[in-house]
């Protein structure tokens, strides 16, 4: 399975774009990208930490991961990039269950206040997906 | 005239010829332009700034604006405004408190991102060679990163007592400050109707121990020096001179205010067919002001609010220790001119009736008849700072009565970015950059090369421009402009 993501041009924040062969690796690929903004990583590893999530709908689902990436990483000062057990459902209510760690960073640097809804996509099947967000820095 | 279907986002654009010029600097798009319009649009802007404003997506993101539910006439667009998401930055909206709503896209992730100005008790000719050392003891004083790091580590009883009352409980209750530092204070530092309750753990969290520091990102402590003095007497009622050293300190409620924004927006989305709420951008997710999501949303912004000014206080106090060590000033030496908010959503009364007017990158500026102001400045009306970015010069604007109907008493916050981040690492590299201002005789300190670079002055528009803008078209008139000596970010 593969991903890839980009970081896009907006005046005065941060966009990303993934295209990934599969749902759970878009949100694989975003909690590595994620990462990246976190700071210097350390050698030493998290705890797994296990999240549940649910939201209206795929979007949703996809800013909330977002958020709970950014804002436990802060809390924890960890860059959470590995993600397993993972299991994403878009159904009538979307949800997102998985455990997650990473390195912790000798300094939280991410510029990264919240993603947000503006022009926040989730879409595919099979084995296409593709996904954009937008964050404050 | 543009047909918008509901609940689908238009991306249909005003052009130059939709706009009408109504006085100076101000250009009027009709209500009629689009059909789910409830106001009319004013930007205040020359053609310059304007141009950025037509191409790029904010003055879109304003006509969106003006479709929330019980909003006034005008939906104001400021000098400095460029594309945000939901709201744009520079953008001012007022609902009506009786069938009104309350959007926290509207106020912004950093609620209460604001900027105080001290004034300390010496010129720069005087100051001399201890610049260097005095921003140096201030970078290793003030934390800058994001994350843990703040400089006061608060209980969880303490933080309650801090949320409720704002900066006055720094001043009075930890001893950090004088009783003149909340009267030089928008709101004397405090916001009522907060509610620690209303508020996540996981904003606790995140806030508890980030209190006294910068953050990333545009945040910054400058030392700067009065250059020019355009209003002789308002500057004498601020207590600004010619080459008065300054410091001006531009930050906000950190993690904390970040996360009750984050909670706010996802708690109103999931709501809004609840309301009967339809929206061309899900970023501008609101509820009635009367509703209890409303109502829980303006107590933990409030938290937020008061956070922001106990973090500028905290970093005041600061200040004024490095300028007793280094200078051998006392506290009193060190004085508040005044302290503005720039993302924030205040209740206020306009010809008898009430509103939530929403500033989003726009600082309030009233003149000296519109009240809750400080009264030494009450001749003068009340200080409105544009921060330009590094490198560049500030500015110190005296608010105008006429502000009210023209702005909902409200300026702009700032130069503006004009590039994108990334364009502007593209452009210079943070070394290259801090050899350039080193070489006009700024000191600079900063952790992040990749965060110097993204704050490049010519990352964002012309701040003598905005400024000249913003007082042609009546909304704050220039009082001093600061050059910079020394620049602290995040």
């Amino acid at each position: 399975m593969s991903a890839s993501s980009r970081t896009i041009e907006h005046v005065g924040e941060w966009a990303v774009e993934i295209e990934a062969d599969s749902v759970g690796e878009v949100f694989s690929s975003l909690a590595a990208t994620v990462a990246t903004a976190a700071g210097p990583p350390s050698q030493e590893w998290s705890d797994w930490e296990a999240i549940s999530l649910r939201a209206r709908d795929p979007e949703s689902l996809l800013i909330a991961f977002a958020n709970e990436l950014i804002s436990l990483g802060e809390v924890h000062e960890t860059a959470f990039s590995e993600l397993s057990d993972l299991d994403v459902r878009l159904d009538d209510e979307c949800s997102l269950s998985c455990r997650m760690r990473g390195r912790r960073v000798h300094s939280w640097l991410s510029p990264l206040k919240a993603a947000t809804y503006h022009g926040a996509r989730l879409r595919g099947e099979d084995d296409s997906w593709e996904a954009s967000i937008l964050f404050d820095v | 005239m543009i047909s918008a279907r509901q609940g689908a986002t238009v991306h249909a654009r005003p052009l130059r010829d939709d706009l009408r010029e109504i006085g100076p600097n101000a250009f009027e798009l009709a209500q009629a332009w689009r059909t789910d319009m409830r106001a009319p649009l004013i930007v205040y802007a020359d053609e310059e700034l304007l141009g950025p404003m037509l191409e790029g997506e904010a003055l879109v993101q304003l006509v969106n604006v003006a479709t929330l539910p019980g909003v006034a006439a005008p939906v104001c667009g400021m000098p400095d405004m460029h594309e945000g998401y939901g709201f744009p930055v520079g953008g001012v909206a007022a609902t009506r408190l009786s069938d009104g709503v309350v959007s926290p896209g509207g106020v912004g992730f950093d609620i209460n991102c604001g900027v105080r100005l001290l004034a300390l008790p010496l010129t720069h000719a005087e100051l001399g060679e201890r610049l260097e050392p005095f921003v140096h003891e201030l970078s290793r004083s003030i934390p800058s990163g994001t994350g843990r790091g703040g400089s006061l580590q608060l209980t969880d009883h303490e933080l309650d007592a801090l949320l409720v009352e704002g900066s006055p409980h720094l001043i009075v209750a930890l001893g950090l400050g004088l009783e003149a530092d909340a009267h030089h204070t928008e709101s004397g530092g405090c916001l009522p109707g907060a509610d620690p309750a209303k508020v996540s753990k996981r904003a606790r969290d995140r806030g508890r121990g980030q209190l006294g520091s910068i953050g990333a990102g545009n945040h910054f402590v400058e030392v700067q020096a009065v250059e020019q003095i355009a209003d002789p007497l308002a500057a004498r009622a601020f207590g600004l001179a010619h080459d008065q050293v300054t410091v001006l300190i531009h930050t906000g409620s950190r993690g904390f205010g970040h996360q009750i924004c984050t909670d706010y927006v996802r708690r109103m989305d999931e709501r809004l067919s609840a309301y009967g709420i339809q929206l061309p951008d899900r970023q501008l997710s609101c509820a009635p002001l009367e509703s209890t999501e409303g109502k829980d949303y303006l107590a933990a912004m409030s938290c937020a609010a008061n956070y922001a000014w106990s973090n500028r206080q905290r970093i005041t106090h600061v200040v004024r220790s490095t300028a007793r060590r280094v200078l051998g000033s006392s506290d009193a030496d060190v004085r508040v001119v005044y302290d503005v908010a720039h993302n924030i959503a205040k209740m206020e009364v306009v010809d008898g009736e009430s509103y939530c007017v929403h500033r989003k990158g726009a600082t309030r500026a009233f003149g000296p008849r519109c009240g809750d102001i400080p009264e030494d400045h009450a001749q003068v009306g009340q200080p409105v700072f544009i921060p330009g970015s590094m490198g560049t010069g500030s500015w110190v604007l005296a608010g105008d009565d006429r502000s009210i109907e023209r702005s909902w008493g409200s300026a702009c916050h700032g130069a503006g970015r004009s590039l994108s981040r990334h364009a502007a690492k593209r452009r210079v590299t943070g070394g290259q950059l801090r050899r350039e201002l080193e070489a006009r005789g700024i000191v600079v300190r900063c952790p992040s090369p990749a965060g110097l670079a993204e704050e490049a002055p010519f990352a964002y528009k012309d701040v003598d421009r905005v400024a000249e803008v913003v007082e042609r078209a009546g909304l704050a008139r220039r009082v001093v402009r600061l050059r910079p000596l020394g620049v602290i970010k995040g």
